[in-house]
């Protein structure tokens, strides 16, 4: 499974002695000129690609979400659409105005019914509710390896999509609710983005984080290390659900509209090839290629139209996807970060 | 130390320990030998908590403590200062030999014991300090065996359940994994040695076991076994 390439990266990653202060500044500095050129771009630009942008950001929360679970633990998960269908039903439920939402969802309980929570909240609550079903569902679907776990939580988006397309009364079924408040701009998304960044940082060079990836290398030595890798994986899977189901509810706030079918087994796909093109527990990896994917499907869109061969930028990520893989094994940066991040933000030589 | 008493182990269906019963005194080298499929690593799997038996006790004493092993997690039978090196080295191939090494300090939190504990392993095995920053997976596989008996020291171990380290590695070696065998054993440390090169395991065995089908056959010191016909003709190769 490790090639040479991808195990001298990871070689390098740790054991240097951290001094957090001036990866701070940086971190810190980074957010600035991000900010910034947001700022830049809303001047700037058209709705269409601010919007763009801000699908950007999201997808690529998504890849360094993905890349906690899949990459860092080791456990092939495809069940981020699934959370991130929870997540944008519980928030859509929440923040819909309450005046339509009696008439509109009669299933809801009467409280439900007269809330209307603004986006802050309603956040908070769909990564809350995300990450206890991942608790539950994780407790079970987690003792299985490999292609069974990929395979029991592609079930997971069918049993989600099925649960949003019949439970008619408090999601309104196929049709899936919209006209929902647009709450979400690009700054929630960059705000997430730097979040989700942060904290995947934080325990990527953590004990934990190192915990993690000795959990995926070998579960028999971690145990024997005393790590309860049993528990520990169930963490890594529900801090991915959390990030994911917070991420669905952000972009069906962003294109005000969620339906069963808007984050689909397709998404799973992408969003597992955006992790293993940037290298499988590589964050600048993860930002890279989701900034990639999104912005070459977007690209090929107009091109597909023009010339009617619709799902030819599926194919052409495929190829991507194939051409990568063959030049680099490992993916883009392995499994580590490339040197000039990892000295700008953590602070210390590299090795 | 040790007091395992009437284990019963079963791994799906088959019933692979039937009633074993065998002690491990303090500071003593003991050895199980027996051929393949006998139970040796079952055992130690029961005894580090990563399968539960169906019946028995494993009772560990502990500084005035008395510990069942067979209701702890694998967790804190780690904390509690039984390691565990699982058979076939079983490093972290990706990450580099400081990380494997870091690992198995993941239960230790006082830092600077630690570093101290580091330096003994490196001492230990010099080789260690200098390839610190490769990947443990392109060692050779005396270095890591290495590696594997390193991490498993800086869990400060006061009792080492050591599976079959010998396997698959060149004769010099093997006899450099048993010098630092023996060295630990005069630090103090209690170890039960799997082995099925039995000879060169009951040369330094204080205590031996012989392990058949699950049950514990004959028991004695290290040299009397090595002398017993029957261990003689099945492990050692010598005919009658």
């Amino acid at each position: 499974m490790q090639t040479p390439s991808q195990t001298t990266s990871m070689a390098e990653t740790a054991s240097a002695p951290t001094t957090p202060r001036r990866g701070f500044v940086a971190a810190i500095l980074t957010i600035v000129v991000a900010a910034a050129a947001v700022w830049a771009a809303q001047q700037g630009l058209n709705s269409y690609l601010v919007t763009l942008l801000a699908l950007l950001f999201i997808n690529a929360a998504l890849a360094v979400s993905l890349t906690l679970t899949n990459g860092l633990t080791g456990l092939f998960s495809l069940g981020h659409p699934a959370f991130m269908t929870i997540g944008a039903y519980v928030a859509a439920i929440l923040t819909f105005s309450a005046r339509r939402k009696g008439s509109m969802l009669p299933g809801l309980p009467d409280w439900l019914a007269s809330t209307e929570l603004s986006m802050f909240p309603a956040l908070l609550i769909a990564g809350l509710v995300g990450g206890l079903v991942a608790l539950a569902i994780g407790w079970a679907v987690l003792r299985l390896k490999g292609h069974y776990l990929a395979v029991a939580t592609l079930g997971l988006i069918i049993v989600v999509q099925g649960l949003a397309t019949n439970w008619d009364g408090i999601t309104r079924g196929g049709a899936g609710l919209s006209g929902l408040p647009r709450h979400v701009n690009i700054w929630w998304a960059l705000g997430f983005l730097v979040i989700v960044v942060a904290i995947t940082w934080r325990i990527k060079y953590s004990s934990l984080g190192r915990a993690m990836m000795a959990v995926r290398e070998n579960e028999l030595a971690a145990s024997c290390s005393g790590i309860n890798a049993a528990r520990l994986k169930i963490l890594a899977f529900v801090i991915g659900a959390v990030m994911a189901a917070m991420a669905g509810a952000l972009l069906a706030h962003l294109i005000s509209v969620v339906t069963p079918k808007t984050y689909s087994v397709l998404l799973a796909f992408n969003i597992v090839v955006m992790v293993v093109i940037g290298g499988s527990g590589s964050i600048t990896g993860a930002i890279v290629a989701a900034t990639a994917i999104t912005v070459l499907s977007e690209a090929l869109r107009p091109v597909e139209e023009s010339i009617g061969l619709y799902g030819m930028s599926q194919v052409i990520v495929a190829l991507c996807l194939i051409v990568v893989l063959y030049l680099k094994p490992g993916g883009l940066f392995g499994s580590g970060e490339p040197a000039f991040v990892r000295r700008l933000f953590s602070g210390r030589k590299t090795q | 130390m040790l007091e395992v008493r009437d284990l019963n182990v079963y791994r799906g269906a088959t019933h692979v320990l039937k009633g074993v019963s065998f002690d491990v005194r303090q500071g003593q080298l003991a050895a199980l030998i027996g051929a393949n499929g006998a139970g040796k690593s079952t055992t130690l799997l029961t005894l580090s908590g990563l399968l539960r038996p169906r019946s028995g006790s494993a009772l560990l004493h502990i500084e005035n403590e008395t510990l069942d092993l067979t209701r702890m997690s694998s967790e804190k039978i780690v904390r509690a200062g039984l390691i565990h090196c699982p058979e076939g080295r079983q490093i972290f191939q990706s990450l580099s030999v400081a990380e494997n090494l870091d690992m198995g300090a993941y239960t230790q939190r006082d830092r600077a014991e630690v570093r101290r504990t580091m330096e003994e392993v490196h001492t230990l095995f010099p080789i260690l300090a200098e390839r610190a920053n490769v990947a443990a997976g392109s060692l050779s596989g005396g270095e890591q065996m290495m590696v594997a008996i390193g991490r498993a020291l800086l869990a400060k171990p006061k009792m080492l359940l050591l599976d079959e380290p010998s396997l698959g590695l060149a004769p010099l070696v093997v006899e450099t994994i048993f010098d630092v065998i023996q060295r630990l054993k005069s630090t103090g440390v209690t170890i039960l040695l799997i082995e099925q090169n039995a000879a060169m395991a009951l040369e330094i065995a204080d205590s031996a076991y012989v392990m058949e089908n699950g049950n514990i056959v004959l028991s004695g010191t290290g040299k009397e076994l090595a002398s017993n016909d029957r261990v003689r003709q099945s492990y050692l190769g010598v005919t009658a």
